[in-house]
C-alpha cells in the first residue's frame, strides 16, 4: 500500500536537550481520518513541524505524497506546502484581512485568476456556513466561526491533505464537536485527515484510527469503536 | 506572475500603510526628518559656500590716493599695488569718474550734487581687487605704506566673517552630517525592530499557505516604496516653505551690505530639482530597504 503520509524511523529534536521525537514510525493511507493524541509537550506538534517541513527530522524519513520532504529544496517549499491544507489551534487568520481575504489569500497565493477566486470563496464559505461572515474581520467573530475560516481557507486549494494541530484547544466543548464532525464531513469527500489533539475523552466518542505519542514515542496505533477500549501497544 | 495577481500585491503594500498606520507614520516621521536634516544641511552650504564666492568676488579695497598728486606718480603708484602680492586687479577712477558714479547713485536726486563740478571732492581712486579674502588686513596695510595713498577702506569685517563661517561650515558641516546619518540610522533600525514584531505572525502564516518569498515581498517594497515617496514629499515642501520664509525675513532685516550679500543666495527654483531627485532617490531606497531588512529574518520558515 502506498501511504500519503509516511514516518519512517523519524527522530527530531530542538537541540541536545530537548528531543522531541525518537524513533517514530506513523503510516497513513489516502482518505484515513487519523487522530494523533497525547499530553502535553508529547512531540504532537513537533510531527507537524516535520509534515509542513518547518523542521527537518535529525534521523528516518519523513514522505507525504510520495515526496521526500527533508529532501526538498528552500525554493521548492512554497509549492509542496500548498498540497497540504493547515489549521492551527490559534486559527491563525490575519487580523487586517477580512474573512473574504483570508480565504482568498491562500488562492493569490498560486496566482490564480480573480475570476475563480470570486467564485471559490463564496463556495467554500457557504460550506462552512459562513456566508454572511465574509466581510467581517477575524476579531468581529467568534473563536468556533475562526476557526472555520481558517478551514475554509486550509481547503480553498482543496489540498489532498488537511492537518489540524489541536483545532479544538480554543474552542467551547460544544462547538468542538462541530468541527470534528465538519473534519469528518471533509475526510468523507475524500481527503485524508490528520488531527492532533490532547482531548482524550473526546477522541474516545469519536473512535476511529488513533495514534496515542508519550515522550516523543507512538505508544498506541490502532482502530476503536466509538467510546470502546484503548490499549497500549506494546 | 499575473497582472492581476501583481495589482493585488501592489494594492497590499498601499493597505498595508494604513493597516500599520502606527509603524507607518513613525516610520515616516523618522525618514521624512533624516531628509530634511540632509537637506538642510546640504541649502546651508550650497548658500555659504555661493555668498563666500560673492563677497570675494566683491572683495575690492578702495584706495583713494591724497590732493594734487603728478599724473606720473599716479601711473606709478598703480605699478607698486600691482605689484603686491596678494592683488589681482587694479582699476584706477579719476576725480571726474567718481564724481559721475557717485551721481549715478544718486539717481533722481543727482542735481543735488550738480554744483559740486567745480570744486569736486572725490578724490582720485583706485578699486584693488584681492585675490586671498583672509588676508585682507594684511594688504590693507601694505597699501597703506605706500607713499601717496591717503586711505584705504576694506570690509575686511565681513570678509573674516564670511571666510569663518565657510571654515565652520566645511568641517563642521560634515561632522554633523555624518553624526545626524547615524542617528537617523539607529532610529529607524529600532523602529524597524519594533515593526518586525507585529509584522512575524504575518509573514509566517503567509508561508504557511505556500506564499513564495518573493509573494511575501512585494507588497513590503511597495510599502516601503511609498512611505519613502510620501516622506520625501512631505520633506520637500516642508523644506520648501522654510527657505521662502528664511531667506525673506533674512532680507528684510538685514543692512544694505548684507542685503547685497544676500543676492547671492540662490533661489530655491535652482535647486528644486537636484533636491526633489536627491530626495526621493534617498526616500524611496531607504524606504524599500527599511522594509525589506524587517522581513529579512521572518522570511526564512
Ligand atoms: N521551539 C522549541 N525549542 C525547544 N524545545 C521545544 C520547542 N518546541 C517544543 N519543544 C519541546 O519538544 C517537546 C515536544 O513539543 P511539542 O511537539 O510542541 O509537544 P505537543 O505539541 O505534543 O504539546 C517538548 O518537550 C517541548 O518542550
Ligand atoms: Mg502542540
Amino acid at each position: 500500500m502506498n501511504f500519503v503520509i509516511d514516518l519512517n524511523h523519524v527522530s527530531m529534536k530542538y537541540d541536545k536537550k530537548n528531543i522531541a521525537l525518537h524513533d517514530v514510525n506513523i503510516h497513513v493511507g489516502a482518505g484515513e481520518f487519523v487522530f494523533i493524541v497525547g499530553a502535553s509537550g508529547a512531540g504532537k506538534s513537533s510531527i507537524i513541524k516535520l509534515l509542513l517541513r518547518e523542521k527537518t527530522a535529525s534521523a528516518g524519513i519523513v514522505s507525504v505524497n510520495g515526496v521526500n520532504v527533508g529532501r526538498l529544496k528552500q525554493r521548492q517549499i512554497p509549492y509542496y506546502r500548498r498540497k497540504l491544507g493547515v489549521v492551527f489551534q490559534d486559527f491563525r487568520l490575519i487580523p487586517n484581512m477580512t474573512v473574504f481575504d483570508n480565504v482568498a489569500f491562500s488562492l493569490r497565493v498560486t496566482d490564480t485568476s480573480n475570476k475563480f477566486i470570486r467564485n471559490r470563496v463564496p463556495y467554500i464559505l457557504n460550506l462552512m456556513g459562513l456566508e454572511h461572515k465574509a466581510k467581517s474581520y477575524p476579531h468581529e467573530i467568534s473563536g468556533g466561526e475562526q476557526q472555520r475560516v481558517a478551514l475554509a481557507r486550509a481547503l480553498v486549494n482543496d489540498p489532498p491533505i488537511l492537518i489540524a494541530d489541536e483545532p479544538t484547544g480554543n474552542i467551547d466543548p460544544e462547538l468542538s464537536f462541530e468541527i470534528v464532525e465538519l473534519l469528518q464531513g471533509i475526510n468523507q469527500c475524500g481527503t485524508t485527515v490528520l488531527m492532533v489533539t490532547h482531548e482524550q475523552e473526546m477522541v474516545k466518542s469519536f473512535g476511529g484510527r488513533i495514534i496515542t505519542i508519550d515522550r516523543g514515542t507512538v505508544v498506541f496505533d490502532d482502530t476503536v469503536q466509538p467510546d470502546g477500549r484503548m490499549e497500549v501497544l506494546r | 506572475m499575473k497582472t492581476s495577481s501583481l495589482r493585488y500585491l501592489i494594492k497590499e503594500g498601499a493597505r498595508n500603510i494604513w493597516s500599520n498606520r502606527i509603524m507607518s507614520f513613525t516610520s515616516m516621521g523618522v525618514l521624512t526628518t533624516c531628509l530634511l536634516l540632509v537637506g538642510a544641511a546640504y541649502l546651508i552650504t550650497v548658500n555659504v559656500n555661493s555668498m563666500v564666492r560673492y563677497v570675494e568676488d566683491q572683495n575690492e579695497m578702495s584706495v583713494f590716493l591724497a590732493e594734487g598728486i603728478e599724473k606720473a606718480e599716479v601711473s606709478s603708484i598703480q605699478k607698486q599695488i600691482s605689484n603686491l602680492r596678494n592683488v589681482v586687479k587694479v582699476d584706477y577712477i579719476s576725480k571726474e569718474e567718481g564724481l559721475e558714479n557717485m551721481k549715478e547713485s544718486f539717481g533722481e536726486d543727482a542735481y543735488l550734487i550738480d554744483d559740486l563740478k567745480d570744486r569736486n571732492p572725490i578724490p582720485e581712486t583706485f578699486v584693488v581687487k584681492v585675490e586671498d579674502i583672509s588676508l585682507t588686513a594684511r594688504t590693507k596695510s601694505d597699501l597703506e605704506a605706500i607713499p601717496g595713498i591717503e586711505d584705504v577702506r576694506a570690509s575686511s569685517a565681513v570678509a573674516d566673517t564670511m571666510t569663518r563661517l565657510q571654515q565652520i561650515v566645511g568641517t563642521f558641516g560634515s561632522a554633523i552630517i555624518l553624526a545626524l546619518g547615524i542617528i537617523s540610522l539607529v532610529i529607524i533600525s529600532n523602529t524597524i525592530r519594533a515593526t518586525i514584531f507585529t509584522r512575524r505572525k504575518e509573514i509566517n502564516i503567509m508561508k504557511f499557505v505556500g506564499a513564495t518569498n518573493s509573494f511575501i515581498r512585494i507588497p513590503f517594497v511597495v510599502e516601503g516604496f511609498l512611505l519613502g515617496l510620501f516622506s520625501a514629499s512631505i520633506a520637500f515642501l516642508i523644506i520648501w516653505g522654510s527657505y521662502h520664509y528664511l531667506v525673506d525675513s533674512l532680507k528684510t532685516g538685514a543692512s544694505a551690505f548684507l542685503n547685497e550679500v544676500f543676492q547671492s543666495i540662490i533661489p530655491f527654483d535652482e535647486l528644486a530639482l537636484s533636491l526633489g531627485v536627491f530626495f526621493g532617490i534617498t526616500g524611496t531606497v531607504l524606504g524599500m530597504f527599511g522594509s525589506l531588512i524587517s522581513m529579512r529574518k521572518h522570511i526564512k520558515v
